[in-house]
């Protein structure tokens, strides 16, 4: 038994420690992280007949109605369209998940939340990481498209992780700083359901930034649609497939860069200030 | 004897549900200098208490007299509003027994998943499963999926995941009427074998009988306050006095 002086049970917030000490309750609670993983896989796929499969399935069945849309229908001159629409609505699909999961993840885990004392950005992180985990199994159907395309992997490959880190974290760290206003007013659920389904249009999904560039490069609606944090991620999560080099401008990668390292440092702070207050109205 | 828990003029708030324009109204007050809370009902108020390492105390009153929110409280589940909550060691709350389990996954998946949820490491949870099966007698059934189980072997496995812990400082909120009648004496037993392994328990229960062999001080709580801390006898004979 630990023998030692009193402390207290809620230590005094701090703004410049807030982010380091959600990262240390997650890391010293990752055997908790992968069993609720593990959990809620299981609630998604085991009981389909094909279960784990579906996170193929679906975007195979997905990209296949694209094929039909874009090159058969429509007669897309870019015979890589398919598969970028594919990759946008994987990465845009992942990102929308997370950031309304982790919006809700409060009042959605009210019953554990009132019954233990897990640190509460345990279970926005599992759903992250569960939507993690999807998102990679579903880029397997990445690979036919490349040989169907003759696409070669290219020393781009590096930005397909780091892409994906980036809406991931964006995704998390904006949720935490919405999840305890959420408990209060649960209409901010409402309103970030409608952001995601918006934002899907705004976002590059059925659309890429070499179409932007042509459209708007000269204009300032231009620097308006790269205010859009996923624009860079989403962008690259192709152009790591494709082999294309990126020509961003240094300042919208300096902010594709920084919105996600802000969003996690503001998300924590706020989740850390608040969270621990809201559970008397869960 | 040293102190393991401490509650320092504890005062706890529950909010009450407020329409959006009596919410903008306070704000705007607040925001002109008038002073104005957030409407609210008291569930805990002025609450001082100091535990000792070792003892062992009992918590009685009505429903609704706030027993399980002191828990919460002392678990660190709730911030309160005022005052302050510290700790020497580890805390468990034994609550809503078989919390977060899975109905498709199987029974040895669940002791994992619910020991995590509990707090407990891999490695104490790989060094506690056969224990814990042979305590939930569900040998022939623990690699089939929760779903295929009574409510009767849930609520076994529940509980001998609980039960299998040793934390410094145990919080018990009635859970000890859970299962058969053969399996509720067997719980028991060996909710009383944690409590002498934690040294360090507090217990919330209606059954007076046990409390009165088991604690060493009792308290009663009365609509969000502490009436009376005593002895066992003292504290069931002012009780059963003011519920007549």
């Amino acid at each position: 038994m630990k023998v030692g002086a009193l402390r207290p049970m809620h230590p005094e917030f701090s703004i410049v420690k807030s982010p380091f000490t959600l990262m240390a309750a997650v890391s010293s609670n990752l055997y908790l992280v992968k069993n609720l993983v593990r959990r809620d896989l299981n609630h998604k796929y085991k009981n389909a007949i094909l279960g784990y499969v579906w996170t193929i399935l679906e975007p195979a069945l997905l990209a296949s109605v694209y094929y039909v849309l874009f090159i058969i229908i429509a007669n897309h001159s870019e015979p890589n369209y398919p598969m970028y629409v594919l990759l946008g609505v994987i990465g845009w699909g992942m990102f929308s998940r997370i950031l309304n999961g982790t919006v809700n993840s409060l009042s959605n885990n009210s019953g554990m939340i009132k019954q233990t004392n897990i640190p509460m950005q345990i279970y926005s992180l599992s759903l992250a990481t569960t939507q993690f985990v999807i998102t990679c199994l579903s880029l397997l159907i990445v690979i036919p498209f490349m040989i169907h395309l003759e696409i070669t992997p290219t020393a781009n490959l590096w930005m397909l992780p780091l892409s994906i880190f980036a809406l991931m974290l964006t995704s998390w760290g904006f949720g935490l700083i919405f999840a305890s206003a959420n408990v209060v007013f649960p209409d901010l659920a409402h309103l970030f359901r409608f952001i995601t389904k918006a934002g899907f249009f705004v976002s590059p999904v059925m659309w890429t930034y070499e179409m932007l560039v042509v459209r708007a490069g000269d204009t300032f609606y231009f620097d308006i649609a790269m205010l859009n944090p996923v624009v860079i991620p989403l962008t690259c999560m192709r152009y790591a497939i494709d082999g294309t080099t990126p020509e961003f401008e240094f300042v919208h990668v300096l902010y594709a860069a920084l919105f996600p390292v802000l969003s996690y440092i503001i998300g924590s702070i706020i989740f850390q200030k608040y969270s621990r207050r809201v559970v008397t109205s869960l | 004897m040293s102190t393991v828990l401490e509650l320092d003029q504890i005062i706890l708030d529950y909010p009450k549900k407020e329409s959006f324009g009596s919410f903008l109204k306070r704000k705007v007050m607040r925001f002109f200098g008038k002073k104005g809370s957030a409407p609210h009902y008291r569930a805990l108020e002025d609450i001082n208490l100091s535990i000792n390492r070792g003892e062992v105390i009992g918590v009685i009153g009505r429903n609704g007299s706030s027993k399980s929110t002191l828990l919460k409280i002392m678990a660190g589940i709730y911030a309160p509003n005022q005052g302050t909550v510290s700790i020497d060691g580890d805390i468990s709350l034994l609550s809503g027994v078989g919390l977060g389990m899975n109905q498709n996954l199987t029974g040895r998946e669940n002791i994992h998943l619910y020991g995590s949820i509990l707090g407990h490491s891999k490695q104490t949870m790989d060094s506690l499963t056969d224990e814990i099966i042979q305590f939930s007698e569900l040998h022939d059934f623990i690699d089939e999926p929760l779903r295929t189980y009574s409510s009767g072997m849930k609520a076994r496995l529940g509980i001998a995941v609980a039960t299998a812990v040793k934390p410094d400082i145990l919080l018990i909120d009635e859970v000890l009427g859970v299962g058969d009648p053969g399996f509720k004496k067997k719980s028991q037993e060996k909710i009383r074998k944690m409590m002498d392994d934690s040294n360090t328990v507090v217990i919330v229960s209606h059954s007076f009988g046990l409390l009165k062999e088991i604690c060493d001080r009792m308290i009663m709580m009365e609509k969000g306050r502490i009436r009376i801390i005593g002895s066992p006898e003292e504290v069931i004979s002012k009780y059963n006095e003011i519920e007549g």
